[in-house]
């Protein structure tokens, strides 16, 4: 698990969105390419041709049935990855692997509280290539945390702890005014006045970095 | 003059009359709507933007989306229904003509008093059209306007519960002789589909809806405590709000059938398919809203299942696109207005409906949950299809409605620009899966500056475009060519030689129904005449009652006086009082007369009464009322973590020989109908009085019980805890259809006091059915509530 190459699980989500996405474009294409085709193609001329209203109802079984079948196959096909992915998503390593921390949503900000009892709001600092687990609760309304780069959210409510997983490598996208790699950690629930202010800051040091940091006090 | 035409509109019963009220009072919500979606729209266009701040904002946001989908996209298809359904079916009239004029007033006032919210202190409700909870308790939005929107979408759930009733007994019970199911319009059909999904869906909401709105003015703690909270709300939000959905998007498909039926001058391709791919929707929309929960955590296995079954939806809707472009296939289009709408409607659908698969995925709903990827799809699927669908539909029936011919130019110049407009303002959402929805701002550096930018100039084009569209409106009404009885060439009954604004064909005979008829129409639409007489003014003037709009005014103003404080909410009960006795006293002196349908086509109901289906209807609704008012109870149980045992709080052998007097009334009930179909008539009204008697000793009884637990040491309130809070309003609720049971007997025994009539005798029947109905749901609640 450790010492990933590309961030998990956003590679595998989006490969699981890439096969989604053909689909849909190929089903999206003969749909909308028949609905524009076909008006075009039959489109009523000077002599109308015999109105075929008054004649035997049409309708063939096997057309549709056709298509249905195809549809079962497709939405198989893509269930099965979904679930897949999603058991992916749900095999987080252990607090023995990985570093736990704790996240309390309020209005409207975040608590983090790391395995020695070091407590920040807002600041997530951690290590790269180390699987990180984040056990999220709420103790107001309802949240959802999210960091939408890495593709991983869960909702936060009050109540009940939703655990979720990530490993970011050490190469970055985009680099912070704390000089390291950064992420956006954000809100996706509407959850009052502040909702579109509740962000938060991943932020991914080194580890010996990370080593410092978490051992300087509180 | 003037006094007659405001009264025709304010007392009118009339389907037509309800149906333009419908119309145009759905139109006037979908301008507020828009106007609150360009405020938003205006303020996402660039970062940083101050135009408003979170709290108007979230209000918008809010509002906006209540307005359009319970007073604009849901109404505008009611409205279709209510014209068109009528004559389509070769019916007079709706079956219940003041039940249809009282779901139009709860409607239009239960939009006001969501919309009055703006002007109370604290500004209207600002939690999202989902209402999720704890952010709705008093803690979180102790602003009124919540209150007044729960309020406002409580009395259109009542509105929706009459209405639909009303529509599926006309439907089943008033289709002209030769009418058969398969020979309905497809119309009518996906109207049939909407109501039985109207019908079952609404009565969650309601009950989410009394149990939010008890949670904020009684103190209980359904949806503040941690064993009920956000999940109870979810479960009870979504098993309504999924099938919303569809509710939404069904009458535009039944609509653009019709279209493209009469613009290919074809049949539609297998409609028998299409008629069950239909029911199939109905089914399966009802076992998918666990894919709005996917990441609450809810258990894996159960999101399995919903993914399944919310991919296995889009197979009927597979099948329907099939049967569209199958109808097309070798045709003769005629592309006029109506058919762009149409095929606007299902381009924009595919690609609602293919985004929609996607979110199906429990997988994929990960990153796409709560961003402006879903916001982009449910427009697409929402707006885009059911919007584009209903203006087909408007273009298409206008005609009819006003005499008058819309303009084809203009028409296509909206076609064009509102869909250039759309696509603007939806397509850039799906590349902004990084932008959460329902927030006010963003900074510059997240990059979603740009896309914002095109959408919101997509949105002031696509409002141009309905500007486009009002004028054509506007000039078609003062000055349009005169459009004749079928100016389409339409082959259904409503095209037949009644011009719009005059009374509706009635009865048209049977041997002209179906493809007879559309033979005949197709060669010359002039020809067909409607078998009977139009009916003068004076007859007309019958149909007028005052007592809908009074009724759902007390209602309206009662419950506005949840958040307005309680004189506001007594005044509102006396009017509604007032209404009530006055409906009655019409009925003692049979004031409203409505000329009886002659039977037609009625299968499988022809041994059964017109009423007796309503009420059957109504049953099947409050099943679903209970059914999640003690799933709910159930649900806080399971998850609380101390019960109080049973025989600890309740007097369980006061309780038990109040059950037996309940039951007991039953059974005097039960004789009474006995009585009736066996002609002892001289004993009904001795049993009735018996009935009376019993279900007012329960009630006292039950009084009794409420004052001890109340008063008692320590209190048992419904603040206490959840026991508490469930045991009061379910018992509560139960106690308010037992009092409502017993007004009814009361005017019953009023109502037979001298003499019986065959009416009267079946109105006995018809409550005897909703008397034993309120006795079983309390051998359900006696158990749950006091004996484990």
């Amino acid at each position: 698990m450790a010492f990933a190459s590309v961030a998990e699980p956003a590679a595998t989500y989006q490969s699981l969105f890439n096969l989604y996405l053909t689909f849909a474009i190929i089903a999206g294409t003969i749909t909308i390419g028949s609905l524009i085709l076909f008006p075009i193609l039959y489109r009523k001329r000077g002599t109308a041709e015999e109105p075929e209203i008054g004649k035997k109802e049409r309708g063939n079984l096997k057309v549709i049935g056709l298509v249905v079948v195809l549809m079962i196959a497709t939405l198989s096909t893509t269930a099965y990855a979904s679930f897949t992915v999603k058991d992916f998503y749900l095999r987080h390593p252990d607090c023995k692997t990985a570093i736990c921390v704790q996240v309390e949503a309020f209005q409207w900000a975040w608590n983090f509280t790391y395995p020695n009892g070091k407590n920040v709001v807002g600041l997530l600092r951690v290590p790269q290539d180390t699987p990180i687990v984040l056990n999220v609760t709420s103790s107001d309304v309802f949240h959802s945390f999210s960091i939408q780069a890495l593709r991983i959210k869960t909702d936060a409510i009050r109540g009940r702890y939703n655990v979720i997983w990530f490993n970011v490598p050490g190469t970055c996208p985009s680099y912070g005014k704390s000089g390291f790699c950064e992420y956006r950690i954000q809100c996706f629930e509407l959850c009052g006045l502040g909702h579109a202010f509740m962000t938060g800051r991943l932020i991914v040091m080194p580890p010996s970095d990370f080593t410092n940091y978490i051992s300087s006090g509180p | 003059m003037v006094k007659t035409w405001i009264k025709r509109w304010l007392y009118t019963t009339d389907h037509k009359d309800v149906g333009i009220l419908y119309f145009v009072t759905s139109f006037y919500f979908a301008f507020l709507a828009a106007l609150l979606a360009l405020f938003m729209r205006t303020q996402l266009a660039v970062p940083n933007n101050k135009f408003l701040g979170a709290a108007e904002y979230n209000q918008a946001v809010t509002m906006h989306g209540l307005l359009m989908v319970f007073w604009f996209l849901s109404p505008l298809g009611i409205a279709f229904a209510n014209y068109f359904i009528p004559p389509q079916i070769g019916a007079k009239d709706l079956a219940f003509p003041r039940l249809n004029a009282l779901s139009y007033w709860l409607y239009a006032f239960g939009g006001l008093v969501t919309f009055i919210g703006f002007f109370s202190p604290g500004g209207a409700a600002n939690a999202g059209w989902t209402n999720y909870s704890p952010l709705t308790s008093i803690q979180f939005s102790p602003n009124a306007g919540e209150t007044l929107a729960a309020a406002g979408l409580i009395i259109v759930s009542a509105s929706v519960t009459v209405g639909t009733i009303n529509i599926l007994t006309t439907i089943l019970f008033h289709r002209a002789p030769g009418m058969t199911f398969m020979k309905m319009p497809m119309f009518t059909w996906f109207i049939f589909f909407t109501m039985l999904q109207m019908l079952w869906a609404f009565p969650s909401l309601l009950a989410g809806l009394i149990m939010l709105e008890s949670d904020r003015i009684l103190g209980t703690l359904f949806f503040t405590s941690v064993a009920g909270g956000s999940i109870l709300w979810d479960n009870v939000f979504w098993f309504f709000g999924h099938p919303e959905v569809y509710v939404v998007l069904l009458p535009a498909i039944g609509a653009v059938m019709e279209i493209f039926q009469v613009f290919t001058n074809r049949t539609l391709y297998a409609k028998k398919i299409a008629v069950a791919a239909g029911f199939a929707i109905v089914t399966i929309s009802f076992m998918i809203y666990g894919h709005h929960m996917f990441l609450t955590g809810i258990n894996v296995t159960e999101q399995e299942v919903f993914t399944i079954n919310t991919e296995a939806v889009s197979l009927p809707f597979g099948a329907l696109m099939v049967i569209f472009i199958a109808t097309m296939y070798r045709s003769a289009v005629k592309l006029a207005t109506p058919m762009f709408f149409a095929l606007g409607s299902l381009a924009i659908f595919v690609v609602g409906g293919l985004t929609g698969v996607f979110n199906s995925s429990l997988a994929l709903d990960i990153a796409q949950r709560g961003t402006f990827f879903v916001v982009g799809h449910f427009h697409y699927v929402m707006v885009g299809a059911s919007l584009f669908g209903l203006f087909g539909a408007t273009y298409y029936w206008w005609p009819k409605m006003t005499g008058k011919m819309l303009s084809e130019s203009l028409g296509k110049l909206h076609f064009i620009v509102s869909i250039i407009g759309f696509n603007l303002i939806f397509f850039p959402m799906f590349f902004l899966m990084d932008m959460p929805r329902r927030i006010v701002t963003y900074t510059a550096d997240t990059g979603w500056g740009p896309l914002n930018l095109i959408a919101s100039i997509g949105s002031y084009i696509f409002i141009f475009g309905h500007l486009i569209f009002l004028s054509n409106l506007v000039r078609s009404y003062a000055r349009g060519p005169p459009a004749g009885p079928n100016p389409w060439h339409g082959t259904t009954l409503e095209w037949t030689s009644w011009k719009g604004g005059g009374p509706s064909p009635m009865g048209v005979g049977a041997s002209s129904i179906g493809r007879p008829l559309l033979s005949s129409l197709s060669a010359d639409p002039h020809n067909v005449k409607s078998s009977h007489g139009s009916i003068g003014p004076e007859i007309a003037h019958q149909h007028w009652s005052g007592r809908p709009i009074q009724l759902s005014l007390g209602l309206s103003i009662a419950l506005a006086g949840l958040g307005f404080g309680f004189p506001i909410f007594v005044l509102g009960l006396v009017l509604l009082t007032w209404a009530l006795v006055g409906w009655a006293s019409d009925d003692l002196h049979d004031r409203f007369m409505v000329p009886d349908e002659p039977p037609g086509e009625r299968w499988p109901f022809q041994t059964t009464t017109k009423l007796k289906l309503g009420m059957w209807a109504f049953i099947s609704s409050e099943f679903t009322f209970f059914g999640v008012l003690l799933g709910s109870y159930a649900f806080v149980r399971y998850n609380f973590s101390y019960w109080p045992p049973p025989g600890s709080i309740h007097n369980i052998p006061v309780a038990g020989v109040n059950t037996i007097i309940l039951l007991t009334s039953g059974l005097t009930m039960l004789l009474a109908v006995q009585s009736i179909k066996t002609g002892a008539i001289k004993h009904v009204r001795t049993l009735l009085g018996s009935t009376l008697a019993l279900g007012v000793v329960f009630m006292i009884i039950k009084g009794s019980e409420w004052y001890d637990l109340l008063t008692g040491s320590p209190p048992f309130t419904p603040q206490t805890g959840l026991p508490g809070s469930t045991f009061f309003v379910i018992t509560g609720i139960h106690g308010a259809h037992v009092i409502a049971g017993l007004v009814a007997l009361v005017y019953l025994l009023v109502r037979t006091r001298n003499g019986w009539t065959p009416g009267k005798r079946a109105t006995v029947e018809h409550f005897g059915l909703y008397w034993a109905f309120v006795d079983m749901v309390w051998v359900f609640v006696f158990p749950l509530l006091y004996l484990v």
